[in-house]
């Protein structure tokens, strides 16, 4: 809830509490002090609106193939170096063309676009906090599920007011040290951590996709750490996708990531215990596709985005082993 | 008004004046098409949804 003092309001979405004056936006451009009431200037306005494959999030253990209709904004309460969104995420909001698409359209579009799913992706739809949670709102009622896709830089309470209408999230867990959020995405890494637990302990589907950037987060000191809270925290069952960095933005001195790097990235998650890695971005051997952790069997093959097979069972269990994969598979 | 010397003060063209409230002609005509550029650089249009770019896969990332 805001705090109101002198005309100044106090955001309290994220950890950043920006103290707002007049007419003034907080750190995430979207959240303005308009006459003393904090406004999000991007509610109804979303600037992209795109019909996607489930993949793209990505969640490859979430209705595998679906299509799911995404809704971005403009803004962001981070501002990583290596935004590869930054045209919207890093713009202000009255500077990017958007549409008029109020909540209640929303299940109607995803209805006309053949979409049982919304995703809210592109740039953090936490920062417009309550068109997300009005637009969830609208889709649960109709019937679809809810995806975010999100840095999870968010309070405990509004996330907490959020989730009971969150099916899914793809978490980026940037890199595991309060350094490197401070120096490449001017946050902490604390809260983070935090919203993927209190996903999971919600029942929400989560998947974690680490941003592997040369000589910034490569290192084994930054990936053993990370994995060993995934298996220990989070649960080794948790998928995590390892994806490629390539240069955009403030970050245009470092070269793509080696292949080499994200291959043994995927080799300490693997000897650390994890259960599902996968490497994205990048032309990888098995990289996108599915193994049972029980008897090694590949159950779903994918091609960048494309469901080449899965052989999973409904309920989502292994046809070789009987195993029940981590997921919601239909 | 000739013979004065015209500057710039935020965005308007005026004259020795302008403390006096006088401007030129031209300053005002400039003046006024810079307001009326910047009023429509306030906020980028809304544009219209339409089927076939909904139906495209994203450019951006997520």
């Amino acid at each position: 809830m805001p705090v109101q003092e002198k005309g100044v309001v106090q955001c309290g979405i994220c950890p950043k509490r920006c103290r707002i004056p007049p007419g003034y936006s907080g750190e995430c451009r979207v959240r303005i002090n308009l006459d003393g009431k904090l406004r999000s200037s991007t509610y109804g306005h979303p600037c992209a609106v795109h019909v996607d494959p489930m993949e793209k999030k990505p969640l490859f253990h979430f209705f595998p193939g679906a299509p799911i209709l995404s809704l971005g904004t403009a803004g962001c309460n981070l501002h990583c170096k290596n935004c590869q969104n930054a045209d919207i995420s890093q713009a202000n909001p009255e500077d990017v063309p958007a549409y008029d698409l109020p909540p209640d359209q929303v299940p109607a579009l995803a209805a006309k676009q053949g979409c049982k799913h919304v995703a809210y992706t592109y740039n953090e739809p936490l920062v417009s906090y309550e068109y997300t949670r009005d637009c969830c709102i609208a889709a649960r009622g109709a019937g679809l599920r809810n995806v975010l896709v999100t840095n999870g830089y968010i309070n405990e309470k509004p996330l907490a007011a959020l989730l009971p209408y969150v099916d899914a999230a793809n978490i980026d867990i940037k890199g595991f040290s309060d350094d490197f959020y401070r120096e490449v995405c001017d946050g902490t890494l604390a809260p983070v951590l935090r919203t993927v637990l209190m996903m999971k302990e919600k029942g929400v589907h989560v998947e974690v996709t680490n941003l592997v950037i040369p000589t910034l987060n490569d290192a084994d000191a930054m990936f053993d750490p990370l994995c060993a809270w995934m298996r220990d925290q989070a649960g080794p069952e948790m998928p995590l996708h390892f994806s490629r960095f390539f240069p955009c933005f403030r970050m245009t001195h470092l070269p793509p990531t080696p292949i080499e790097s994200l291959l043994h990235a995927r080799e300490r998650a693997r000897l650390a215990g994890l259960k599902h890695i996968y490497v994205g971005n990048a032309e990888v051997p098995d990289g996108d596709d599915t193994f049972c952790p029980s008897c090694g069997a590949r159950v779903v093959e994918r091609q960048r985005y494309v469901i080449k097979a899965n052989r999973l069972k409904p309920d989502g269990a292994c046809p070789g082993c009987g195993k029940k994969l981590y997921g919601v598979w239909s | 008004m000739p013979g004065l010397r015209e500057e710039t003060v935020r965005g308007l063209v005026m004259t020795d004046g302008a403390a006096s409230g006088v401007v030129s002609r031209r300053g005002f005509l400039r003046s006024l098409i810079a307001a009326c550029l910047a009023g429509g650089r306030k906020r980028a249009p809304l544009r219209k949804l339409d089927d076939a770019s909904v139906r495209r896969m994203a450019t951006w990332v997520g």
